[in-house]
C-alpha cells in the first residue's frame, strides 16, 4: 500500500552510460521527474534528446552489457536501479507495463495475437491458458478492435497499423499494471489514427486510474492528452510543469523555441522559425548549459557551469539561469 | 497454402527439366560414345556405321534423341506422332496412362557401359550403404550443430563461446579429404584403434549388400552391427567434423540476432519468464531459417559424402559415381546425376514448405 | 544587441569516413583479417620467393637410390624430405605446386565472380522475363550438386585432350558463377528499390551513371566478400579432383595431384610427403576463410545494441 502522497513512480538523478569503443559514454544525466497515479506525464524532446532511453532504463529494458545505470528509480517505494533480473520480472508487465513504438517489429511474428495477451497473464496473475484466453479477447474488445473473437487467433502481419498498436495497448493492460509506459506510441501511424489511438490509451489508462508515461516528440499529442510534461534535450531535463502552463508560458529557451517553430497558420507568409544549429551528440556534450550554442538567451555564464533544475513560480522547474526573462518575453506574446 | 505448394511443384518439375537437358548436353560433348569405336577403326565401312547408329536410333537429331531417352517420345514412330503414346494419351505420363514404358520418365534407366546391369540396380545396391552413413552423419550433425549453436549463442561472449567458436572454425576450415587422411593416419594407422578403410571386415564377412552377408548377419547380428560400427566411426566423424562447425555457427548468428529482436526485448518487458522468453520468443524466430536448412540436407543423402566414401573406400553411391566416371560409363552417369538433381530439388521444396509452415509471413 | 554564447569547445570534429574506410578500420581492427592476411602473405611469399632457395629443378630427377625407395625424411638438404619412388624433393614440388593451385584458385575465382556477377547485376537491374530466364538458368545449374558436375565435367574435358590448368579452370568457372549471381541480383533488387537511387532517377540523373556510381558500388559488398571463399574452393576442389585423378596430370605438379602419389606411400611410412602438400592447403584455405570472414564483418557488422 503506498502512502498518500507518496508518488507512484520517483526517480532521482538517473544517469545512463553506454559503453563504447571509446570508453563510458554518459547520454543521459541528472534525470529526475515524479509520476503520481492517475496522472499521463509527457515526456518531450527531439531524436536524440534520450527520452527512449530512460523510460528504458526505468525497468532496466536496455542491454546489461553495454550500459550501465545509476540514480535511483523507486516505484511504489521500492527501488528499481540494480535489482537482478528474476527479480525485476514480478514488475515487468505486471507493475509497469510498456508500449513500443513500431509494433510491426515489437510483436513477435511468428506467434498469435491472442498468445502474446495470455502469454502475460499467465505470468503474472496465475490463471491457466484456457483462462486466460478469454481474459485476453476481453481486453482486445477494451481496446476498441472490432471482432475479438477472430483476431485472437490471427498474426502481427494480418491487422492495420492502428489495429496493432491498439494490441499492443491491450498486452500491456493485460498484466493490469499501475503504470504504462508508451514510448512514441503513435510515431509510426497515419495522423487520423494517431488520435484513435490516443484516445483508447487515455481512457483505458484513466479508467484503471493507471498512470501514463508518455514520451513523444509530437508537441500535439502532448496538448491533446498530458497533464504534466517534461521536456528533454541532450539527455537533461530542461523543463518540467504543468502541461497546459508550459506549452503556454514556457521558462525554458530550448522549449520556447520547440513551441515557436511549430508551423502555424497565423505566422502564414512568414519565413518559418527554425532552431538554429544541431543536436550535440553525446560525445560533444558542450560544458556548461547543453543549448547554449544555440540559444538566443545565451550569455556568457551559460557556458560556465550547468544550471541546475531550478524551480520557477509554481511546480514548475527549470534548468535555464534566464528563465525569468524567457517568461517575461513570451508573456508579452499571450497576451 | 495449397497453392504456394503447387506452385513450388510445378517450379521444381520446370528445373528437373532443365537440368535434365543439361545434364544430357554436357553428356553429349562428351568423347567415347559408340561412335568412337568407328571412328577408330578404319574397318568399318561408312554404310555399316550408319547402319549401326540407326540402329541405336542415333541418325536422328538430338532433340529426338533427348526425348526418346527422358521417355517423353516414343521410339516406333517420327514426328509429332511419336508424341501420343497406343492409349491416346501423352507418353510423357506413366506408364498405365501412356501406354509407353521406355525412357527415364518411366523408370528404364539404361544398362551400364561397364558390366552390362540395369543402372537402376546398381545405384539402388550403392544406396544403402550411402544411406547408412550420410543418414547417421546428418542426425548426429544436425543435433550437434542445434545444441552447440543455441548454447554458445545465449552465452555468446564467454569464454566457453570463444573456445567452441575457435574450434569448429578451424575444422571447417579443413578439406574433408585432408581431415579423413589426418583421422585415418592418427586412429587407424598409428594408434590402430579403427579399420582403415571399407565398410565390413572381408575377412569375416562378405560384400555388404549381396545375399551372403544378409545370411552372415541373420546368423550373429550384433557381430555384424559391430563390426558396422566400427567401420562407421571414422567417416561418420570425419563428416560430423567438418558439417558441425557450418551449421552450428549458422544457428549462433541466428540466436544473437534473434536475441536483439525487438520483440525478444517486448517480451523481457512483459516480464515473461526466462525459459519463456528464449524458447518461445528468440529461439522460435531463430530456428525458422536453420529449419529450411533440414530440407537442404536431403540432397545430401544421396551424393553428400562423395569424398568422405573415396577417403574411406565406401561402397556408395559416390564411389559408384567415382568408377562411372572414370569409365565414362555414361548411362551410369546420366541416372546417377538426374537422381542428384532429383534429390536437391525436392530438398528445395521441402525446405521452402517447411519455412512456410514455420513462419506465417510467407504463405503468400 | 544580445551576446551571442561563445562557440561551444573545438572537440574534433569526426572526419567524415566513408563506408569504405570504415570497412577497412574494423577489418584491421579485429584479429582474424589481419592474421588470415599474415598467413597467406607468408604462403605466398614462400611460392614466389621459394624457387631461389630451392637447390634442385622440379624436372630434376637425381639418381634415384635403390635402397631408400620410399625416400628420406626430412633432412638439411632436402627440408620437406624426398618423394617416394623418384626420390624428388618435396619442397621443391610443394613450392611449383602451390604456384599452379594458386594460380587455379585465383583465375578461377575472378572468372567465376565476373560472370556472377554480370549475370546478377542484369537479371536485377532489367528485371522482367530477362530475370526470370536467367533465374531459371541458375536454378538449373544449381540442381545438380556442384562436386557431381565438377567431377564429371572435369573427367570430360581431360578426356577431350585437356589436362592442363585451363581445363580445371574452365570448369570451376562453367559451374561456379551461381551463387555469385544470385547474391548480386539480391542486391541490386534492394537497392533498385532504394530511395537513393530514386532520388537519382529523379534529379535526371542518367541510367549509366546511376548503375555504375550509385548501384555498383553499394551490390559490390557480398562480391569482395565472396572472392577469398571463392579462392579457397577452388584450390580444394582442384586438390580433390588431381588427388581423384581428372585433375591437372602428374607432369605439372599441384599440391592435390601430389596428395594422389603420396597416399600410397602414407601407410608405408612415408607422411612427409602427404604432409606438407597437406599442411599448404589446409594454412591456405584457414587464411582465406579468415579473410572473408573478416570483410563480410567489416562489411557488414553483426551485433546491435538491445
Amino acid at each position: 500500500m503506498i502512502k498518500r502522497g507518496t508518488p507512484l513512480l520517483q526517480v532521482r538523478d538517473l544517469a545512463i552510460s553506454f559503453r563504447t569503443s571509446r570508453g563510458l559514454l554518459r547520454v543521459v544525466d541528472g534525470v529526475s521527474f515524479d509520476l503520481a497515479a492517475g496522472e499521463c506525464l509527457a515526456v518531450v524532446g527531439e531524436s536524440g534528446s534520450g527520452k527512449t532511453v530512460s523510460a528504458l532504463a526505468l525497468i532496466s529494458l536496455l542491454s546489461r552489457r553495454q550500459s550501465v545505470i545509476e540514480g535511483s528509480v523507486k516505484f511504489k517505494g521500492k527501488e528499481l536501479v540494480g535489482l537482478s533480473e528474476d527479480a525485476l520480472r514480478p514488475i515487468r508487465g505486471g507493475g509497469i507495463g510498456v508500449i513500443f513504438q513500431e509494433p510491426l517489429s515489437a510483436l513477435n511474428p511468428v506467434t498469435t495475437i491472442g498468445e502474446q495477451i495470455s502469454e502475460v497473464i499467465v505470468a503474472h496473475r496465475k490463471l491457466s491458458w484456457r483462462e486466460a484466453k478469454k481474459l485476453a479477447i476481453g481486453y482486445l474488445e477494451q481496446v476498441e478492435i472490432s471482432q475479438p473473437d477472430q483476431r485472437v487467433r490471427q498474426f502481427p502481419h494480418e491487422l492495420s497499423g492502428g489495429m496493432r498498436q491498439r494490441a499492443m495497448i491491450a498486452m500491456a493492460l493485460a498484466g493490469e499494471p499501475s503504470m504504462i509506459i508508451a514510448d512514441e506510441p503513435t510515431t509510426a501511424l497515419d495522423v487520423t489514427i494517431q488520435a484513435q489511438v490516443l484516445e483508447v490509451l487515455r481512457r483505458t489508462t484513466t479508467e484503471r486510474g493507471a498512470a501514463l508515461l508518455l514520451i513523444t516528440h509530437d508537441l500535439g499529442v502532448v496538448a491533446e492528452t498530458a497533464d504534466r510534461i517534461a521536456v528533454m534535450y541532450a539527455g537533461q531535463i530542461v523543463e518540467t510543469g504543468n502541461a497546459a502552463d508550459v506549452l503556454r508560458t514556457p521558462a525554458s529557451p530550448y522549449t520556447r523555441d520547440l513551441i515557436t517553430s511549430i508551423p502555424s497558420f497565423a505566422a502564414r507568409g512568414r519565413k518559418l522559425a527554425t532552431i538554429k544549429g544541431m543536436v550535440p551528440s553525446p560525445a560533444d556534450f558542450p560544458s556548461g548549459c547543453r543549448f547554449a550554442p544555440r540559444c538566443r538567451y545565451a550569455i556568457a555564464a551559460c557556458t560556465t557551469a550547468t544550471p541546475p533544475l531550478a524551480p520557477v513560480g509554481k511546480s514548475r522547474l527549470v534548468r535555464c539561469i534566464r528563465a525569468k526573462d524567457v517568461v517575461s518575453g513570451a508573456a508579452r506574446r499571450a497576451r | 497454402m495449397i497453392k504456394f505448394a503447387l506452385r513450388r511443384i510445378a517450379l521444381g518439375i520446370m528445373i528437373m527439366v532443365g537440368s535434365s537437358v543439361l545434364i544430357y548436353a554436357l553428356i553429349l560433348a562428351a568423347p567415347g560414345g559408340p561412335e568412337q569405336k568407328f571412328a577408330e577403326n578404319p574397318k568399318y565401312t561408312a554404310e555399316q556405321k550408319a547402319g549401326y547408329l540407326k540402329s541405336l536410333g542415333l541418325d536422328k537429331p538430338v532433340p529426338v534423341q533427348y526425348c526418346r531417352w527422358l521417355g517423353a517420345c516414343r521410339r516406333d514412330k517420327d514426328g509429332l506422332d511419336a508424341l501420343i503414346g497406343p492409349t491416346g494419351l501423352p507418353v510423357f505420363l506413366p506408364t498405365p496412362l501412356s501406354g509407353i514404358n521406355t525412357g527415364i520418365l518411366h523408370g528404364e534407366l539404361g544398362y551400364s557401359y561397364a558390366n552390362g546391369e540395369g543402372v537402376g540396380d546398381s545405384i539402388a545396391q550403392a544406396a544403402l550403404p550411402t544411406l547408412i552413413l550420410a543418414g547417421l552423419s546428418i542426425v548426429i550433425w544436425l543435433t550437434l550443430a542445434v545444441i552447440l549453436g543455441v548454447w554458445t549463442g545465449l552465452k555468446s561472449g564467454s569464454k566457453f563461446d570463444n573456445t567452441v567458436t575457435t574450434f569448429t572454425y578451424v575444422t571447417s576450415t579443413f578439406p574433408t579429404f585432408i581431415l579423413g587422411f589426418m583421422l585415418i593416419w592418427i586412429f587407424a594407422v598409428t594408434l590402430g584403434w579403427t579399420p582403415v578403410s571399407g565398410m565390413t571386415d572381408a575377412r569375416q564377412f562378405p560384400a555388404f549388400g549381396s545375399e551372403l552377408y544378409w545370411q552372415y548377419f541373420g546368423l550373429d547380428p550384433a557381430a555384424a552391427l559391430i563390426d558396422l560400427a566400427r567401420h562407421l566411426i571414422l567417416p561418420v566423424s570425419t563428416l560430423v567434423l567438418i558439417s558441425v562447425a557450418g551449421d552450428s555457427r549458422y544457428v549462433r548468428a541466428s540466436v544473437i540476432d534473434s536475441m536483439s529482436m525487438e520483440h525478444v526485448r517486448t517480451a523481457r518487458a512483459k516480464g515473461l519468464p526466462y525459459r519463456r522468453v528464449i524458447i518461445r520468443h528468440a529461439l522460435r524466430t531463430a530456428l525458422v531459417p536453420f529449419a529450411t536448412n533440414l530440407g537442404l540436407a536431403f540432397p545430401f543423402l544421396f551424393g553428400g559424402a562423395l569424398i568422405t566414401e573415396t577417403i574411406f573406400s565406401w561402397p556408395g553411391v559416390g564411389r559408384l559415381t567415382l568408377l562411372a566416371t572414370n569409365g565414362l560409363d555414361y548411362p551410369m552417369l546420366m541416372a546417377i546425376l538426374l537422381i542428384a538433381s532429383l534429390m536437391v530439388v525436392i530438398g528445395n521444396l521441402i525446405s521452402d514448405l517447411l519455412y512456410a509452415i514455420l513462419d506465417p509471413r510467407v504463405r503468400l | 544587441m544580445k551576446k551571442r554564447a561563445a562557440q561551444p569547445d573545438a572537440r574534433a570534429v569526426h572526419r567524415a569516413e566513408s563506408p569504405w574506410r570504415q570497412a577497412r578500420r574494423r577489418f584491421f581492427a579485429g584479429r582474424q583479417g589481419p592474421l588470415g592476411l599474415a598467413i597467406i602473405g607468408v604462403i605466398f611469399a614462400f611460392i614466389l620467393i621459394g624457387p631461389i632457395f630451392a637447390p634442385f629443378n622440379y624436372s630434376d630427377i637425381p639418381n634415384p637410390s635403390e635402397d631408400v625407395f620410399l625416400g628420406r625424411g626430412p633432412s638439411f638438404e632436402h627440408i620437406f624430405g624426398e618423394t617416394a619412388q623418384l626420390q624428388l624433393d618435396v619442397y621443391t614440388l610443394v613450392v611449383n605446386g602451390g604456384r599452379s593451385s594458386l594460380l587455379i584458385g585465383f583465375v578461377s575465382a575472378i572468372g567465376s565472380i565476373a560472370i556472377g556477377t554480370l549475370i546478377g547485376i542484369v537479371a536485377g537491374y532489367f528485371g522482367g522475363r530477362l530475370d526470370s530466364f536467367l533465374m531459371r538458368l541458375t536454378d538449373v545449374f544449381l540442381a545438380i550438386p556442384s562436386l557431381f558436375v565438377i567431377i564429371v565435367g572435369a573427367r570430360i574435358l581431360s578426356a577431350l585432350g585437356g589436362t592442363g590448368l585451363q581445363t580445371i579452370v574452365i570448369v570451376f568457372v562453367v559451374f561456379g558463377w551461381m551463387g555469385i549471381a544470385r547474391l548480386v541480383r539480391g542486391q541490386v533488387l534492394a537497392l533498385r528499390e532504394m530511395e537513393f537511387i530514386e532520388a537519382a532517377r529523379a534529379l535526371g540523373v542518367r541510367p549509366i551513371r546511376i548503375a555504375l556510381r550509385h548501384v555498383l558500388p553499394n551490390a559490390i559488398g557480398p562480391v569482395v566478400v565472396s572472392f577469398p571463399f571463392a579462392v579457397g574452393g577452388a584450390i580444394i576442389g582442384e586438390a580433390f579432383i588431381s588427388y581423384l585423378g581428372f585433375g591437372v596430370s602428374a607432369l605439372t605438379p599441384t599440391w592435390g595431384n601430389m596428395l594422389t602419389n603420396a597416399e600410397d606411400f602414407l601407410l608405408q611410412g612415408n607422411w612427409w610427403w602427404l604432409f606438407f602438400p597437406g599442411l599448404f592447403i589446409v594454412m591456405t584455405s584457414l587464411s582465406v576463410n579468415m579473410i572473408g570472414d573478416a570483410l563480410r564483418d567489416s562489411l557488414e557488422p553483426e551485433g546491435r545494441r538491445s
